[in-house]
């Protein structure tokens, strides 16, 4: 008997049959092994690193697809359609794909996951008790950080969040909205105790983004600024009249400061070493496919046709760039600089954007105070943008200066992420310009990842 | 590395300490039958390949942090026909001529899956996608209206020739393949990017039917295409030259022979692509068939004198 064509078996694994048979234990010379029981301090510092590595992982994505579903840009790009296909013209986003519409998903939940491994053993590490709890503290700050970039995209159908369970437990439950956030809150304030018995400094080594917050009383700024974003979310999308005054307490134990460049703040760092990895969001100007909408150049106009903070992060193309199927919709001549080189830091969250969410609480709390709310948006007019200030601020209306606040957020935080949310959160989507009616759309939300539901059924 | 610190990350597959290996049980039926002094064979079989404990690699609710687990469980089913025949028309001394046939065909079930179905291979379902569903072909493809195609081929058959006369030899040999669908993203690309030669009107229709997203109306079948074919796999014709020649010509040399022959001459398909034999991620067991603008096969040709000291 000759045999033919034996058809592959479908789901054969050869290779790992060989190995499972002789029962060999594999260790990868390649990389370290994970952190166990009984973790040495280099393994809990490469634990760390990795944790923020994880967190990095999907903030360039991120950018760049929230960019697009707020219309801060476009990506016109020869070889994949479906930045617009899939983001401005489908009538649903994908939530097959991890790319597009199924994203802020698995990255964010794999740093989680990463943070609960080290939760999960470090009180039999070889470090100190102050040690333990400064791990701790940065742990579960840097686990809030990647549950506020799953809620940022996610809003009606909400997350899961008690996630830290064996495989073969059914996976968590998705809880609401607002258990989300109050979830992040509380891991933020868990942290801050944690942070607050920590001793004078971590066992571990922060990057270069983190300067100035590497000790854990620094670093604690940077998780109360975090805190102070999350709860202007909750102020502005949930109905939590007190948040606006929470946020202010928030900011107050942060790092805000008029008298600091605007720039101070914790940061991803990239680079082109080996190992590392490069900002995906750098390009060359003159050969971008990741590209300004226009209307930021247009509404310019209100101030004068000009803005320190638009010529800093958008550079002139030098031709037009189209979209093939709707050339006289989608086009731009406009390019993104704001990360200008491989190596350029992203922000995690920084000063300029205290500052504005200080005036935001200061304009929408009970008690308003417009003047402190006029002084922070004219601080960052004159400051950031070159402009003028605004003298007839302070006795505006409240949505007018609601308004004025989203306009600053909008220049200041050009391709830092907040534009999609920034325009959910106030209740300003129908706002956005489609730029062809007939086929675009502006999404509210990132459906829940289709592996996630499948693995439910 | 971040900042220049290392950094370890935990990895997305989970592994399992009890893994063991796969289990394959084969039923194979058949007969070889030789007719009138060799002038033809006849083989068939017919085969029942069951594997259990499949060593799956499964996705997993990613809010776990992993995005798949490796684990044995399931069961899958290949069922499948081989026949091959030969024929040996002609047999003398002067002239030979052997004709060779084959044809196979294959189904696979995926008969238990332990797990709710997943999705693996290509890139999401507006794109297609192969799905692992028990009880349903472990080739299937599935776009956004469901189910679009599948990449096994219905059945595949070969014919070659072999002819010798005097000193002249002739082979060929063809290749039939009927069905099994591609996923032809390279016309995606194309239509996509106003430059298909069909452009105005099909490659306008097929990139608005196809839509894109996940919507109710968006098509991904547009670009799911038959992948038949029929193809001149080889040619070739060898003329030796007679002993009293190369004597004369070289001295030493015990035979000369001249050959021209040449590779992937005729290709005959429906498919709309490059070349219907495409495989962008290599040669795997499922995500097979995805065509993104890889390089194509060639056409050769070859002029070769041998010599035999």
């Amino acid at each position: 008997m000759r045999p033919i064509l034996h058809a592959v078996s479908a789901l054969g694994l050869g290779g790992a049959l060989v190995l499972g048979a002789c029962n060999f234990e594999i260790t990868n010379p390649n990389a370290p092994t994970e952190i166990g029981d009984n973790a040495t301090p280099a393994h809990v510092a490469a634990a760390m690193e990795g944790l923020l590595i994880g967190a990095r992982g999907d903030v360039p994505n991120w950018i760049l697809k929230s960019a697009i579903l707020g219309r801060e840009g476009y990506r016109i790009d020869a070889a994949d359609p479906r930045f617009i296909s899939e983001l401005i013209t489908a009538t649903k986003l994908d939530p097959s794909n991890g790319a597009f519409g199924g994203g802020q998903w698995q990255a964010e939940y794999a740093a989680i996951r990463s943070g609960y491994n080290v939760l999960n053993v470090i009180g039999t590490a070889q470090i100190s008790d102050p040690e333990k709890e400064g791990v701790r503290g940065f742990t579960q700050t840097i686990q809030a950080y990647a549950y506020m970039l799953v809620l940022f995209a996610h809003t009606e159908d909400s997350i899961p969040i008690d996630v830290n369970r064996p495989l073969s437990d059914p996976p968590a439950p998705f809880v609401t909205n607002v258990a989300a956030w109050d979830h992040v809150v509380s891991l933020l304030d868990s942290a801050k105790t944690h942070l607050l018995a920590a001793g004078s400094a971590f066992s571990f080594t922060l990057p270069p983004g983190f300067t100035g917050f590497s000790t854990p009383a620094g670093f604690l700024k940077v998780n109360r600024a975090l805190l102070a974003r999350s709860d202007l979310y909750r102020a502005s999308e949930f109905t939590c009249a007190a948040c606006y005054d929470d946020a202010l307490t928030a900011l107050g134990e942060s790092f805000v400061d008029t008298t600091a460049s605007l720039d101070v703040g914790a940061y991803f760092d990239f680079s082109a070493n080996s190992g590392d990895v490069t900002n995906g969001l750098a390009q060359q100007p003159t050969s971008a496919i990741n590209l300004v909408h226009r209307s930021l150049k247009d509404s310019l106009a209100v101030n004068g046709g000009s803005d320190a903070r638009f010529t800093a992060k958008v550079a002139d193309r030098g031709d037009t760039l189209r979209d093939p199927l709707a050339p006289t919709g989608h086009f731009s001549a406009l390019s993104w600089i704001r990360y200008p080189t491989p190596s350029s830091p992203i922000p995690m969250i920084r000063n300029e954007e205290l500052i504005l969410i200080r005036a935001e609480a200061n304009n929408n709390k009970t008690a308003r105070d417009a003047v402190a709310a006029a002084a922070d948006i004219n601080f960052i007019r004159v400051n950031s943008g070159g402009l003028a200030a605004d003298a007839g601020l302070a006795a505006a209306t409240l949505q007018a200066v609601e308004d004025e606040i989203l306009i600053q957020r909008k220049y200041s935080l050009l391709y830092e992420g907040m534009r999609w949310v920034d325009m959910r959160r106030t209740g300003r989507l129908a706002q956005i310009i489609l730029d062809v009616p007939a086929t675009d759309h502006v999404f509210s939300t990132m459906p829940v990842n289709s592996f996630e539901v499948d693995s439910r059924k | 590395m971040i900042g220049g610190q290392f950094g370890t990350v935990s990895g997305a597959n989970a592994g399992a300490s009890d893994i063991k290996p796969e289990r394959q049980t084969e039923i194979e039926g058949g007969f070889d039958a030789t007719l009138g002094n060799e002038f033809a064979t006849l083989s068939f079989t017919y085969y029942n390949k069951t594997i259990t404990d499949l060593l799956l690699v499964a996705r997993v609710a990613p809010s776990t942090g992993r995005a798949n687990r490796i684990f044995n469980g399931g069961k899958l089913r290949n069922l499948g026909q081989e026949v091959s025949l030969s024929l040996s028309p002609l047999r003398r001394p002067d002239f030979n001529w052997i004709l060779r046939t084959t044809f196979s065909r294959n189904r696979s079930t995926v008969v238990e899956l332990p797990v709710p179905a997943f999705q693996t291979g290509g890139f999401g379902t507006s794109l297609g996608s192969f799905r692992i569903e028990q009880g349903k072909s472990a080739t299937q493809i599935v776009g956004n209206e469901g189910v679009v195609g599948n990449s096994e081929p219905k059945f595949q058959m070969a014919l070659s020739n072999d002819l010798t006369w005097r000193q002249w030899s002739f082979s060929f040999l063809w290749d039939w393949k009927k069905g099994g669908d591609i996923i032809n993203l390279t016309q995606l690309l194309y239509d996509a990017g106003n430059n298909s030669p069909d452009q105005v009107p099909a490659g306008n229709k097929r990139i608005s039917t196809w839509g894109g997203g996940s919507c109710a109306t968006c098509l991904t079948k547009v670009y799911v295409q038959d992948g038949s074919y029929l193809k001149l796999r080889e040619l070739s014709l060898t003329y030796e030259l007679p002993a009293s020649v190369v004597g004369h010509l070289f001295g030493g040399v015990r035979y000369a022979r001249l050959n021209v022959s040449g590779r992937n001459l005729i290709r005959i398909t429906p498919y709309k692509g490059m070349d219907p034999e495409v495989s962008n991620f290599g040669n795997q067991a499922i995500a097979r068939n995805i065509d993104v603008a890889p390089f194509p096969p060639s056409r050769s040709f070859f002029f070769s004198i041998d010599l035999g000291f």
